[in-house]
C-alpha cells in the first residue's frame, strides 16, 4: 500500500516542489538583497553597536517596504498553496475519474485505503512545508535581525507554516470528499481555508493567547517600546479623564492630515494612545497557540473527510 | 445449490427514483450469468450493491452468504469491473499491475503476465495513451489477476470490436471452465452473451423479469406457429408475445407443458428472441419457483392446448 500511496501523491509532490522551486528563489534573492542593503547603508553595523538606527531602518523600509509586503504576502500564501494541491486533488480525483470504485474493490478496506493515502500525502506535505518553513524563518531573520520587523513576524516562519499547510491540506480533502470534482474542490477550499484561518487567528489572539499587555503614552509621540521587538494587537486613544476616543472623535478634536501641528494639538488636549501589545519574548507562545489551533480543526476537517468518504452511497 | 450471489427484496433509491426495486435474486456457483436488461434497467446499481459500493435502501444483498461490508476477505474474493472501466491515467501499464499486486494478496503476477502478453499490451505504456479497448483488457486483468470466486463484469464488451470481443469471450470461458469461478456480465446487447452463458437474469425496470438457468428457460418457451387467431388463446400456456398477419398468428409461449393443439406447429425459440420478446412486455414475469422445479420433467400433466 505504501507504494500505491506514494505512486498515486506523486504529481501532488511534483508540483508542490515546482511552487517550491518558484518561491524559494525569490526569498533566497530578496533575502540577500535585504542584507546586502542593510551592510552598505550602515544598518547593520549601526544594530551591531546598539545604537539608535531609527533612520538607517526607515530608509530600508522606504526602499524595501513594497517587496516586504508582497514577500510576505507570498510567505503567507505559500502554505495554503501548498496544502491545496496536495489535498484537493486527493479523493477529488478518484471520484471525478471513478477510480474510486477501483481502489474500493481491491482486498484492502476502505479504512486503510484511505488512512495509507492520508498518511503519505501529510506526512510528504510536512516535508514540503518544513522546507517552506525553513526559507521563510530565514528571511523573516533578515528583517529581525536588523530590528525592522517585529519577532512575531520571525515566530510565524517556524511552526505556523507546517500548521497551516495541514489545515489546508485537510480542508482541501475534506472539500473533495464533498465535491467530488478537483476544481470545484481547490475553490471551495481557497476560500474555506482562507475564511477559517482568519477566525482562527482571532480565537487564537483573543482566547489562546496570553493576554497582550498595554502600555499608555502621549499621542503623536513614539511609543516608548520603540525597536523592542514588540507585536502590537491593537491601539486606541483616551482622554484626559480616562475614556476611550474613536479615531474619528480625535480626528474632530484635532483636524488635520498630519504632522507637527496634529501632535502639537493631541498633547494639548492631554489625549493618550494606549497600545495592547505582545512583547517578543511571547512571540513564540502566540505562534505555538495558533499551531495548536490549527491543527485541532484540521484534524476536524479530516475526520469529516474520513467520515464522508466510508460511508456508502 | 450454494448461491454465491443473493438478493432479497433488494431495493435502492436516488433520491426520489427507485433504480432498483424489490429485487430477489439467487445465482448458483460457477455459472456464466449474463445479467440483461434495457438501458436504466437497474443493471450497475445492482452489481454496485454486491461489491458493496452501494448501499441498499431496502432488502439486503448476500455475497457468499455474508452482507458485502467493507471486509477484506470477502472483498479478496470477488473480482469487479466498472463499467468505465476505471485505471489511473498517469500510471504505466506494468504499474497498474504493481498496484493490483500492492492491493491484492492473492495476487497472481505469472498469470497477470500471460495476459498481458495475449492481449498484446505493451508494459511501458501509459494508461491514458491505451485505446478504449487495451484499457478494457488491461481492466480485465487486473480483476482477474486478484483471482477471485466471484466475477463482476459491468458491460465488458462494450468498446471491443468483434474479434477481440471473441478472442475476450474465448479466454474468459477457458479460465472460467479452469477455475470453476462464477461469473456476471451485464449487457444490454444479448447477442454478446448468448453462445457463453448458462443462467439468465432480465433486469426490467428496476426489478428482476426473467431468472433462471438459460437451457431450462429456452425448453420452457415455445414458438407457435398457425392460423390467425385474434384474440390470441393458447390453453394452459402463457403468452409473452403475439403477432399477426392477415392469415397467420406467432405466439412465444411460456409452455406449462408438452403442446398437444395440431393447429399449431411448434418451434424452438432462440435465447436473443426471448429475451427481446419479454423486454417488449416487462410485464411478463418468470421466475424460478423451487415448487416448480422440484417437479422432475417427465411428470405427465394432462395439457390439451
Amino acid at each position: 500500500m505504501t507504494w500505491v500511496a506514494w505512486r498515486q501523491q506523486r504529481p501532488a509532490i511534483l508540483a508542490a516542489l515546482a511552487l517550491l522551486a518558484v518561491a524559494g528563489p525569490i526569498l533566497v534573492v530578496s533575502g540577500w538583497q535585504v542584507t546586502s542593503f542593510a551592510r552598505d547603508s550602515g544598518l547593520a553595523a549601526c544594530v551591531a553597536a546598539g545604537g539608535d538606527c531609527q533612520v538607517l531602518a526607515e530608509a530600508l523600509t522606504s526602499h524595501y517596504g513594497a517587496m516586504l509586503e508582497s514577500v510576505s504576502a507570498l510567505g503567507a500564501l505559500l502554505p495554503i498553496a501548498l496544502g491545496l494541491l496536495v489535498g484537493g486533488p486527493l479523493l477529488a480525483r478518484e471520484f471525478e475519474q471513478g477510480t474510486h470504485r477501483l481502489a474500493w474493490t481491491q482486498s484492502v478496506t476502505r479504512g486503510r485505503w484511505l488512512a495509507a493515502r492520508l498518511a503519505m500525502a501529510a506526512g510528504v506535505l510536512v516535508a514540503v512545508a518544513g522546507v517552506a518553513a525553513v526559507l521563510l524563518t530565514w528571511w523573516w531573520g533578515r528583517f529581525d535581525q536588523l530590528r525592522v520587523s517585529s519577532r512575531a513576524a520571525l515566530e510565524q516562519g517556524s511552526l505556523v507554516p507546517v500548521a497551516t499547510a495541514l489545515l489546508a491540506f485537510a480542508i482541501a480533502t475534506a472539500a473533495g470528499a464533498l465535491t467530488r470534482r478537483v476544481v470545484p474542490a481547490l475553490a471551495t477550499g481557497l476560500v474555506a481555508v482562507l475564511v477559517v484561518a482568519l477566525a482562527l487567528n482571532l480565537a487564537a489572539q483573543s482566547w489562546l493567547a496570553p493576554r497582550p499587555l498595554p502600555i499608555t503614552y502621549p499621542a503623536g509621540q513614539p511609543s516608548p517600546r520603540v525597536g523592542l521587538d514588540d507585536q502590537v494587537v491593537d491601539s486606541g486613544y483616551r482622554d484626559r479623564a480616562g475614556r476611550d476616543l474613536s479615531a474619528r472623535a480625535v480626528d474632530r478634536l484635532c483636524p488635520g492630515t498630519a504632522g507637527q501641528a496634529v501632535d502639537r494639538c493631541l498633547a494639548a488636549s492631554g489625549i493618550q494612545r494606549v497600545d495592547r501589545y505582545q512583547p517578543a519574548g511571547r512571540a513564540w507562545q502566540v505562534a505555538l497557540a495558533q499551531s495548536i489551533l490549527y491543527l485541532v480543526v484540521a484534524a476536524l476537517f479530516l475526520v469529516l473527510a474520513w467520515w464522508r468518504t466510508l460511508r456508502p452511497d | 445449490m450454494t448461491a454465491v450471489l443473493e438478493a432479497s427484496r433488494l431495493g435502492k433509491r436516488y433520491r426520489r427514483t427507485w433504480a432498483l426495486r424489490d429485487c430477489s435474486l439467487a445465482i448458483p456457483e460457477g455459472r456464466v450469468v449474463a445479467l440483461v436488461g434495457p438501458n436504466g434497467a437497474g443493471k450497475t446499481t445492482l452489481l454496485h450493491l454486491a461489491v458493496g459500493l452501494l448501499a441498499p435502501t431496502a432488502g439486503e444483498v448476500r455475497i457468499f452468504g455474508a452482507p458485502p461490508a467493507d471486509r477484506a476477505e470477502v472483498l479478496a474474493r470477488v473480482g469487479f469491473l466498472a463499467q468505465d472501466k476505471p485505471l489511473y491515467q498517469g500510471f504505466t501499464v506494468a504499474e497498474m499491475l504493481r498496484y493490483g499486486a500492492q492491493l491484492n494478496p492473492g495476487w497472481d503476477q505469472a498469470l497477470a503476465g500471460r495476459w498481458l502478453e495475449r492481449f498484446q499490451l505493451p508494459p511501458a505504456r501509459r494508461v491514458g495513451h491505451l485505446s478504449g479497448g487495451q484499457r478494457t483488457q488491461l481492466a480485465l486483468v487486473l480483476a482477474l489477476a486478484k483471482r477471485p470466486r466471484l466475477l463482476l463484469l459491468d458491460e465488458p464488451m462494450a468498446d471491443l470490436d468483434p474479434l477481440v470481443r471473441h478472442d475476450l469471450t474465448r479466454l474468459l470461458m477457458e479460465t472460467v471452465a479452469a477455475e470453476g469461478l462464477t461469473v456476471v456480465f451485464s449487457s444490454h446487447v444479448v447477442a454478446e452473451l448468448a453462445t457463453v452463458c448458462d443462467y439468465l437474469v432480465l433486469l426490467a425496470v428496476g426489478r428482476v423479469q426473467l431468472a433462471g438457468d438459460t437451457e431450462a428457460l429456452l425448453a420452457g418457451h415455445k414458438l407457435l406457429v398457425g392460423p390467425r387467431r385474434d384474440p390470441p388463446t393458447a390453453g394452459p400456456h402463457q403468452i409473452v408475445e403475439a403477432s399477426h398477419t392477415q392469415r397467420q398468428t406467432t405466439l412465444l409461449v411460456r409452455a406449462a407443458g408438452p403442446v398437444h393443439d395440431p393447429a399449431w406447429a411448434v418451434h424452438e425459440v432462440g435465447l436473443e428472441q426471448l429475451v427481446l420478446a419479454y423486454m417488449r412486455h416487462p410485464d411478463a414475469t418468470v421466475l424460478p419457483r423451487p415448487a416448480l422445479a422440484a417437479v422432475p420433467h417427465d411428470t405427465k400433466r394432462e395439457v390439451s392446448a
